[in-house]
């Protein structure tokens, strides 16, 4: 049960995962390659979850497949470093990084079915991940399968054993995508829009059961919806155009954005409250990547942009605990104004 | 609410698909009714058959039951012919905007398609109109000569609804018209429709998942289940005081950046197949206050109290104390 590779106070004390400058492209046959995550900075300690919050192609899941060593050629991670309980990732062996996989990291997707072996039966599925990376026997694999599906909230959890994934429902298929992220005990689990495809009360289900199990560890949280963030992360990182742009705790980051475009996300969102108000959008749309920055990638989207956004701006803290990536944050106000 | 009838109506609207595993009830007794001008948010988890209702009212599915009335006229079992003029009044906007737009045709021609199904003019006047409505829309005049693949999911939904307004209809089903689209561009849509509702009066029914933006833009909301209405009213109320424990239950489940943290209603398990639908309520097996009247009697809609605006189908209306009270 307990990891005895690692004494418990640095646990405490130094982040789990840690990413610095990573940087990931897609080569180009005519020019330096695409960045698509370009220098970012993350750190998860235990206990935590930390959000990784941004709209489509802001590059989210590149980095969740680059913490995993599964970036898809011809994708690859130029600079960087991923250190897992202090140790680098990045140079591992594809060898090495299978023993990693599914052991000292979980993962969850956003389609259990691309996640799930489909002729596999759920047992046979955590029993092999079970036996890959424990040393135990036949029984005493299918006991602990067992268990992790009954952890995950599967009602008669050893009949499900025999079941294939097809013939569950979409929250079973989850719950038994994120029991196979779980069985080994994994340090850090990431889970990439792991309630995107659910409808809103199997999402309410999930949500509450990645909260409990994802503080047990450490947790990646990736969506592109701020609710969905603010029901379960500790902390957020909002990602725009491969960049982190604000970092922050969730509800210092939502109940006073920075950034403009963290402000102007809280702004387009629908809520309860605003019912008879018009919704404020975004002006334009995000730019596709590109493999060299010049200005800030908000600029031509942004109600504040000035003649020094023209120079990209570096994240830096404002507060502690809090970074911004702006040239011209915005003042520490509440989100939205009730005017308008 | 207004005394004037309605300009849609759905009357104990049922579809039933045959399929190798048993009879599917899509549609289960729909009632519904859409006024002019009006904004009706219908709302419900996937399956319970909002896009075969969004298409039954079009007439792109057969209803096996029930009844259709568009401004009073039944068009439920209307041939092609004579639902030509209906077609006209009544249009459709789809979810997925990189399917519903043809790719091998130039986007003037989109648009131009209802102007020309009903000759709305010679060349020079479906050009001058197709013109018009792209800038109505947002997206620029050379738009016309290029292909819906040049554009991003925000700008085809955008030419999706020139198409649909360009007849000026008196109503338009919209089946989940931003939920494939990024907040910051759902916005800029949504505001979109309500400017060109602003300025026609065309009313709609909008098919969305996102129970906050429905409470911001719609005048009713109606909730389904399992191909049933379970309840239906005007949208403040349902949203801040639903009456039927499955709205509250959505309502529960909703995660926002203001709500988060807050203790919640949790309903359990999965929505049953319309195929084997459970007796007495359909939602009992997931009822938080379920008992045993509610195993075998179905609750019809009805209204909670005489005169009242809203109609919910149970036999315990307003029992689950409402999620989002105080001031969420
Ligand atoms: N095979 C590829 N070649 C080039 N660019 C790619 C490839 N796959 C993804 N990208 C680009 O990488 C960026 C980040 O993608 P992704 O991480 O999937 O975004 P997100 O998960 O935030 O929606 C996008 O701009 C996407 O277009
Ligand atoms: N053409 C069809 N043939 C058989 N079953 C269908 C067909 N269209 C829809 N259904 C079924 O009808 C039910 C309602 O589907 P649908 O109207 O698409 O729901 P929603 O739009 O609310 O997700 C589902 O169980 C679906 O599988
Ligand atoms: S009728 Fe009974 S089972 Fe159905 S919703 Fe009402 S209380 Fe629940
Ligand atoms: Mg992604
Ligand atoms: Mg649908």
């Amino acid at each position: 049960m307990a990891d005895t590779n690692t004494p418990p106070d640095a646990r405490t004390e130094a982040p789990l995962l840690e990413i610095r400058g990573l940087r990931i492209g897609f080569p180009r046959p005519d020019g330096p390659p695409l960045v698509v995550v370009d220098g970012v900075d993350l750190s998860i300690r235990q206990g935590e979850i930390l959000g990784l919050v941004g709209e489509s192609g802001s590059g989210k899941s590149m980095l969740a497949l680059a913490a995993m060593g599964l970036v898809p050629a011809p994708g690859y991670v130029m600079a960087g470093d991923i250190r897992l309980d202090g140790r680098d990732l990045v140079t591992l062996s594809e060898r090495e990084w299978q023993k990693v996989r599914g052991r000292t990291l979980g993962m969850v997707f956003q389609d259990p079915m691309t996640g799930l072996n489909p002729v596999r039966s759920v047992g046979a599925l955590l029993g092999e991940s079970v036996r890959r990376h424990q040393k135990v026997g036949p029984e005493e694999a299918a006991a602990i399968s067992e268990a992790a599906l009954k952890a995950v909230g599967i009602p008669a959890a050893r009949e499900r054993l025999a079941a294939f994934p097809h013939q569950l429902s979409g929250g079973l298929r989850q719950r038994v995508m994120i029991a196979l992220a779980l069985v080994n005990r994994p340090r850090v689990i990431i889970a990439d829009e792991p309630t995107t495809a659910l409808d809103a009360t199997i999402q309410a289900q999930i949500l509450d059961l990645l909260r409990d199990r994802l503080h047990e560890a450490g947790g990646l949280m990736i969506t592109h919806d701020l609710g969905v963030a603010a029901e379960i992360c500790d902390r957020i990182a909002v990602i725009y155009h491969g960049r982190i742009v604000e970092t922050g705790r969730t509800r210092d980051v939502l109940a006073a954005p920075r950034h403009p475009y963290t402000a102007g996300l809280l702004a387009a969102v629908p809520r309860f409250h605003g019912r008879g108000t018009r919704l404020i959008p975004i002006r334009g749309a995000p730019p596709g990547p590109v493999s060299e920055r010049v200005e800030c990638s908000f600029r031509p989207r942004c109600a504040k942009a000035a003649p020094e956004c023209a120079a990209a701006p570096a994240l830096e803290a404002i507060a502690p605990g809090r970074s911004v990536a702006c040239h011209h944050p915005v003042a520490a106000a509440p989100a939205r104004e009730d005017a308008q | 609410m207004t005394g004037a009838a309605p300009l849609l109506e759905a009357r104990d609207l049922s579809v039933t698909f045959a399929t190798p595993r048993g009879q599917v009830h899509a549609l289960d007794g729909v009632e519904l009714s859409v006024h002019r001008g009006e904004t009706v948010g219908l709302v419900g988890e996937s399956g319970s058959g909002k896009s075969t209702l969004a298409l039954t009212l079009l007439r792109a599915i057969e209803p096996t039951g029930g009844e259709i009335l568009f401004d009073g006229q039944a068009i439920g079992h209307l041939g092609s012919r004579a639902l030509k003029p209906v077609r006209r009044r009544l249009q459709m906007v789809f979810q997925d905007p990189y399917a519903s737009l043809d790719p091998r045709m130039k986007v003037g021609r989109i648009v131009a398609e209802p102007l020309r199904a009903h000759a709305y003019g010679d060349r020079a006047r479906i050009a001058a109109r197709v013109a018009e409505l792209l800038e109505q829309v947002g997206l620029p005049a050379d738009a016309a000569g290029r292909y819906p693949a040049q554009f991003s999911g925000g700008q085809r939904q955008r030419i999706a609804i020139a198409r649909a307004i360009a007849l000026e209809p008196d109503m338009v089903v919209a089946d989940e018209p931003v939920s494939a689209l990024d907040v910051s561009i759902q916005a800029q849509i949504v505001n979109l429709l309500q400017d060109i509702q602003d300025r026609l009066g065309i009313a709609y029914l909008v098919i969305a998942h996102d129970l906050p933006l429905v409470h911001q833009i719609a005048d009713r909301i109606v909730v389904l289940y399992l191909g049933r209405v379970v309840e239906e009213g005007p949208a403040e109320q349902v949203v801040a005081r639903p009456l039927h424990p499955y709205t509250a239950g959505l309502l529960a489940a909703t995660p926002t950046v203001d709500t988060a943290g807050r203790p919640r209603l949790m309903l359990k398990g999965d929505p049953p197949s319309p195929i084997n639908r459970p007796d007495g309520c359909p939602f009992h097996p997931r009822c938080p206050i379920a008992r045993d009247r509610c195993r075998s009697e179905r609750p019809a809609l009805v209204a909670p109290d005489a005169g009242a605006a809203r109609r919910v189908a149970c036999h315990f209306p307003g029992e689950v104390p409402p999620p989002l009270a105080a001031g969420a």
